[in-house]
């Protein structure tokens, strides 16, 4: 029998699934077609290079200070022994729990006149030294890149321990320094995996949004929100998502250009790089470099939460407040739930389909984590406007929403951003899983649905454990998607914050706060048990 | 080209739960050693501590007349001008051929390298793939390239780990034979590591083999096939 059949009914699951998660790309697409109007041309003479100007910018020195810190630690701990080293090597991945907009929220506070700075100077040292106004572009840049640069370093790290050990003994043995051998050889073979880290980087700055309003830096991301909620022209918005998306599949396409050839493929097999032991001062050196972004990306912030909340815990914590934790905790796990559902559904599909074709297609469902959030909660509410209006003229009824607006959209939202979160892992566990048990089941007569949850999903249960997680968090931090798409009065910990930030009652905002990073804790104490994992 | 002389070795992993010791050993000038045993034997180990990528608890390591490593010496491997062709080649993934054997002559005037260059590509034959990157070529050429990036150098000691490991039947009889002029053309003083006796019946002059971290007997070819001084090398050498 021939089971590579070109459309058996695993490839039209794998179809589906990508159809419903990358509608509302198309549908922002297909709003393009669309007059424009008086506010677009506005936009486009007096805003728009701004936003470009801004965006550019802030990506682009995001890149470099984010490159700076996530090499330097990295390739210290990777092949130098120091004190502290073994702590730092996971220490220095805790800045991912710290959301963009509360690291921008605390920097803002440490440095005003009357934070713990320039008060300590001005009340112990008795020096006056003003404030430090960091709620510009330069702030902006250095406070996201500050909890940004994890990304680079967890990749470089990876890289720098597994791929150049083996190359790196043999350029020594070929009269090549150690730092010599760094820059000729580690970073041209840990290139691809540096990108890789950069790339989420800039997804990350694209999605920017709680950082940059309270900074005051107009963005592609301000505009999108400007356009719907200031100026009233949801047609100008998908105008700004259309070109803001264009810009990221270009940065796709060129990320997966740029590994052509070149792709790097070493022919040597793993080896851990051997580390050196640094005497004396270059120890003491090498251990503040990497105390340094810590203490940056962690330490502050986290200490002028906690300063915050001690004097406004009691004002925040009320009925209110047992509500958004719930209200936050039912929504991450729902969609977390959900994802987890639709990553199993299509990677099992995808097996089952036997077909290329179905893998390939499987990748598009990922696509939602690289647009922006703004952008995709413009493409999630023209979707839900459109099934609105598809279920209204099918019940012959001439008003009201029933997606629209309302937690289903919003659940939406979050499956279609965070898919690839979940399935990435659920993925690569069921590549572990031999398919030669899924077979043997099927010759035993079990139907392919009973031997996924009698056979894989058992196996799977790590990976279905840390794709929940993972989703959880994320969903946890999310705000854009959020402020756009909750119902009217809806509120979570993220919102929460940000309504107190905006509201310049940014202490309020510690305590919420404080929970979002403690809950972004887990998937970070999971990752250092597997950095521990390898040499 | 130099000999290589070992005193006292002595190496320890994981808490005691592997132990290298080497009274003596010596490679003479332009002399092929091959050191042989079973996985774990520590032949590896003392390839490396000879390039200086292991650091032994004791003894020392002289090539020619540079103690190379002593209690209170030790020269990095970029210093030793040793060649290791590793038992993977590890090219660099993202050098061609000709960058990858040029990579430690870089230092040398641009006449003297490309007349070093044109004489080991000769010497090798790989002139038609020089412009390729290392995983567009066969196991047998990424082999070639890897040894010639090492004697490129000029090394005064070639050593080979496992050079034939994960190779077919035939293409290892070629290899041999191949590498076996090579070694005798640039009279290099050379120390190769095998599990498998037949490598080293092809290409040493001298065999010395290892066992749990300890030498069982050093000779010849013939000597070691007509004095086997025990059933473990007899059992070893006569295997075939």
């Amino acid at each position: 029998m021939n089971i590579r059949r070109k459309l058996n009914s695993w490839t039209i699951n794998v179809l589906l699934i990508v159809l419903v998660i990358s509608l509302p790309i198309f549908i922002i697409y297909t709003g393009l077609i669309g007059n424009s109007s008086p506010t677009w041309d506005h936009i486009t003479t007096n805003l728009l290079p701004q936003y470009i100007a801004n965006t550019t910018l802030l990506v682009l020195g995001t890149v470099v200070l984010t490159l700076i810190f996530g090499i330097s630690t990295a390739w210290l701990v990777a092949a130098y022994e120091f004190p502290l080293r073994k702590q730092l090597s996971w220490l220095l991945v805790l800045p991912l729990t710290i959301p963009t907009y509360i690291a921008a929220y605390a920097y803002s506070g440490l440095f005003e006149y009357t934070g713990p700075i320039f008060s300590f100077l001005r009340n112990s040292l008795h020096i006056d030294a003003g404030e430090i106004n960091v709620r510009n572009i330069s702030g902006a840049i250095l406070v996201i890149s500050s909890v940004l640069y994890p990304y680079v370093y967890l990749a470089a790290r990876a890289s720098f321990l597994v791929d150049s050990g083996r190359l790196f003994e043999a350029a020594r043995t070929l009269g090549s320094t150690p730092f010599s051998n760094f820059w000729r050889i580690v970073l041209p073979v840990s290139r691809p995996a540096i990108i890789a880290g950069v790339s989420l980087v800039i997804m990350e700055v694209l999605n920017e949004y709680g950082a940059v309003k309270y900074y005051g830096v107009t963005t592609f991301t301000t505009g999108i929100f400007r356009a719907w909620f200031s100026l009233e022209d949801i047609q100008a918005a998908i105008y700004l998502s259309a070109l803001l998306m264009t810009f990221v599949f270009a940065l796709i396409i060129a990320e997966r250009l740029q590994r052509g050839k070149k792709q790097f493929k070493t022919t040597s097999t793993d080896s851990p790089l051997g580390r050196y032991r640094l005497n004396g001062n270059l120890k003491i050196a090498a251990t503040m470099m990497c105390l340094l972004p810590l203490l940056v990306g962690f330490i502050l912030p986290v200490s002028q939460m906690i300063y915050w909340a001690t004097f406004t815990f009691g004002k925040v914590i009320n009925d209110d407040f047992g509500r958004l934790i719930v209200n936050s905790f039912s929504l991450s796990f729902g969609a977390a739930v959900i994802c987890i559902i639709v990553s199993v559904l299509l990677v099992y599909s995808v097996r089952l389909s036997l077909s290329k074709r179905s893998e390939l297609f499987s990748k598009l469902a990922s696509l939602g984590y690289s647009i922006p959030g703004a952008a995709l909660a413009v493409g999630i509410m023209m979707t839900a406007l459109f099934m609105d209006q598809v279920i209204l003229r099918s019940l012959n009824l001439t008003t009201g929403l029933v997606l629209t607006g309302s937690l289903g959209a919003l659940l939406y939202a979050y499956v279609v951003r965070y898919l690839a979160v979940g399935y990435n892992p659920i993925d690569s566990g069921f590549k572990k899983i031999t398919f030669t048990l899924t077979e043997v089941s099927r010759t035993l007569g079990i139907s392919p649905l009973r031997s996924l949850f009698s056979i894989n999903l058992p196996l799977l249960k790590p990976a279905l454990w840390s794709a929940l997680l993972l989703v959880f968090v994320d969903v946890m931090k999310e705000l854009p998607l959020t402020l756009i798409l909750r119902p009217f009065n809806y509120e979570t910990l993220a919102t929460r914050a940000f309504r107190y930030a905006n509201d310049e009652m940014v202490p309020e905002s510690a305590p919420v706060s404080l929970i979002i990073i403690a809950t972004a804790f887990i998937p970070i104490i999971l990752l250092n048990r597997k950095i521990n994992q390898t040499p | 080209m130099a000999n290589v002389n070992i005193q006292g070795i002595y190496h320890c992993y994981n808490s005691n739960s592997f132990e290298l010791v080497i009274e003596h050993l010596e490679v003479k000038d332009g002399q092929t050693v091959a050191l042989v045993g079973e996985s774990g034997c520590g032949k590896t180990t003392l390839l490396r501590a000879i390039a200086g990528l292991e650091c032994p608890s004791k003894g020392v390591i002289k090539i020619g007349e540079t103690e190379v490593y002593s209690p209170s010496t030790f020269l990095p491997p970029e210093k030793r001008n040793v060649g290791l062709v590793f038992q993977d080649y590890a090219l660099f993934p993202h050098l061609t051929v000709r960058k990858n054997i040029e990579f430690g002559i870089r230092q040398l005037t641009s006449e003297e390298k490309k007349k070093r260059f044109q004489s080991i590509l000769e010497l090798t034959n790989m002139r038609e793939f020089i412009d390729r990157y290392p995983h567009e070529l066969s196991g047998g050429q990424q082999q070639r390239v890897a040894i010639a990036r090492a004697l490129v150098c000029q090394p005064k000691v070639l050593l080979l780990d496992e050079p034939f490991s994960n190779m077919d039947e035939p293409l290892k009889i070629k290899l041999r034979s191949e590498i076996k002029e090579l070694i005798d053309r640039t009279n290099t003083t050379t120390v190769l590591v095998s599990h498998d006796i037949r490598d080293a019946f092809a290409i040493a002059d001298s065999i010395v083999i290892l066992k749990e971290g300890k030498i069982e007997q050093i000779g010849s070819k013939d000597e070691l096939k007509s004095k086997p001084v025990n059933d473990y090398v007899n059992g070893l050498v006569n295997q075939q």
